[in-house]
């Protein structure tokens, strides 16, 4: 390796932040369009998590340490946020968006490496929304996320789940974020669709 | 101090920056402070045109004459009044004809009871002139459609924000200077317009070589140059038999 292909590469680097920043500053406003509709539907936003890996290394920690992962400093590779309810209603509404820019990840214990990946082109950049009811006691979420995340592809977009004494109605909607090219799309393929499911509220 | 909070140099003295950032006196003053010294001509016209009213009503015209703003005005409640000790609109503008109330809010509701105290209030003080009220941001906006005291608006920051980029581009420099301090302002607190998905395609070269496999064989850390003590790190441990003859060495 010669000093110019490393600066090439590193040329590469510097593209890829500016690109990175300008796909995340639009993630961040899809974002906040979807905490606006929520909250107009007295949803409020709960948390965000780093979906495949632990969120970034706090101020005072070493985030390059030994046994570290690079991952944690990038959370909006695959981030999830959740908007829930104080609603005393029977159906408990809750809301939460995953965004995947990459749905190659893969982990097999070690740090996963990019290169391990299925190729960039054959995967796909995500936007999942689940809109969920809850009735009953102690919904365990993560096991709802599991049957969710189980079932086949062309399943139907709603269904039903025991969840203990619980019971969970669940509509989910995955799309391509290639789909939002036009300007409408984030109004017509995402803003509706949840707005329409918070204001059909249950009997 | 715009200029500070704005480029976030305040982060220092404050527990968190993000905190000023949920206060909404400091977001009116950053945003109409800059205003306050523009032509009222202008805010009038930008008010008028971003402005939504409640009702059948339509924006006054403004009339010559002396303009004072007064930010957080302390007025007597008039009897409408649900606050006893005083009502303090977020800002008043007092035209020869008209008393325009602004009331500010960032996350919190816009309240119906507050607008009837505010409005009550004006009237006491000024009895003879038409008022004005215009809800700018926060929530809750419908619960301002039923019986407003005087003619009443909506405003939304993020409407405000996109009337100030449109009106300020045809008007003299300093205008525009101080028009766009109010949307630095805007920003800051998070009012901005969205930016639409599938603009990202100008900001990707398509022409852009993908080097990741460089990087994937460049390994700084490990094939830097060892100084002594990382050469003698990287020894081999002495063997038993090496360090039972090295205690029998007694040179001495």
């Amino acid at each position: 390796m010669t000093d110019d292909t490393l600066s090439l590469a590193l040329l590469d680097v510097r593209r890829a932040y500016r690109l990175i920043h300008a796909y995340q500053r639009r993630v961040c406003d899809i974002l906040a369009a979807l905490d606006t509709t929520a909250a107009h539907n007295q949803l409020a936003f709960h948390g965000w998590y780093a979906t495949e890996f632990d969120e970034p290394v706090r101020k005072g920690k070493r985030f390059f340490g030994t046994g570290q992962w690079t991952w944690p400093m990038l959370p909006m590779y695959d981030v999830t946020c959740s908007w829930r309810s104080d609603s005393t209603q029977r159906k408990r509404p809750r809301l939460d968006v995953r965004v995947r820019a990459d749905n190659g990840f893969a982990t097999s214990g070690e740090e996963p490496v990019p290169a391990d990946f299925e190729p960039a082109q054959a995967c796909a950049s995500i936007l999942s929304i689940r809109m969920m009811r809850s009735k009953g006691p102690g919904v365990n979420w993560d096991h709802v996320d599991s049957r969710l995340d189980e079932r086949a592809p062309d399943a139907d977009a709603s269904c039903v789940l025991d969840i203990g004494k619980a019971q969970v109605w669940a509509t989910c909607l995955d799309l391509d974020l290639a789909k939002l090219a036009a300007p409408d799309a984030l109004d017509r393929l995402v803003l509706r669709p949840v707005n329409s499911w918070a204001q059909n509220t249950p009997e | 101090m715009l200029k500070a909070l704005t480029h976030r140099k305040l982060g220092h003295v404050l527990t968190s920056r993000h905190d000023l950032y949920t206060l909404e006196d400091p977001l009116t003053s950053s945003v109409f402070g800059p205003l306050s010294h523009t032509p009222v001509s202008f805010v009038w016209s930008l008010l008028g045109k971003a402005a939504r009213p409640f009702g059948p009503t339509s924006w006054p015209q403004l009339e010559a004459g002396p303009v004072e703003w007064l930010f957080w005005p302390s007025w007597i409640p008039g009897r409408a009044g649900y606050n006893t000790q005083r009502v303090e609109p977020d800002l008043v503008l007092l035209t020869p004809d008209h008393v325009l109330i602004l009331e500010m809010k960032h996350n919190g509701p816009q309240l119906r009871e507050q607008r009837s105290a505010q409005v009550s209030a004006a009237r006491g003080h000024y009895p003879n002139r038409p008022i004005l009220h215009v809800a700018i941001g926060g929530t809750h906006h419908g619960d301002l459609l039923r019986s407003p005291p005087c003619d009443s608006y909506s405003l939304p920051w993020r409407r405000l924000e996109r009337g100030l980029r449109q009106m300020a581009s045809t008007e003299p420099p300093y205008v525009q200077r101080a028009a766009k301090e109010a949307v630095q302002a805007l920003h800051a607190w998070g009012y901005r317009g969205r930016i639409e998905f599938g603009s990202l395609v100008k900001c990707h070269d398509k022409s852009w070589p993908i080097s990741s496999e460089v990087l994937a064989a460049w390994h700084p850390a490990t094939a830097r140059s060892q100084g002594p003590f990382d050469a003698l790190l990287s020894l081999e441990p002495p063997t038993a038999a090496s360090l039972s003859s090295l205690s029998l060495w007694s040179p001495a």
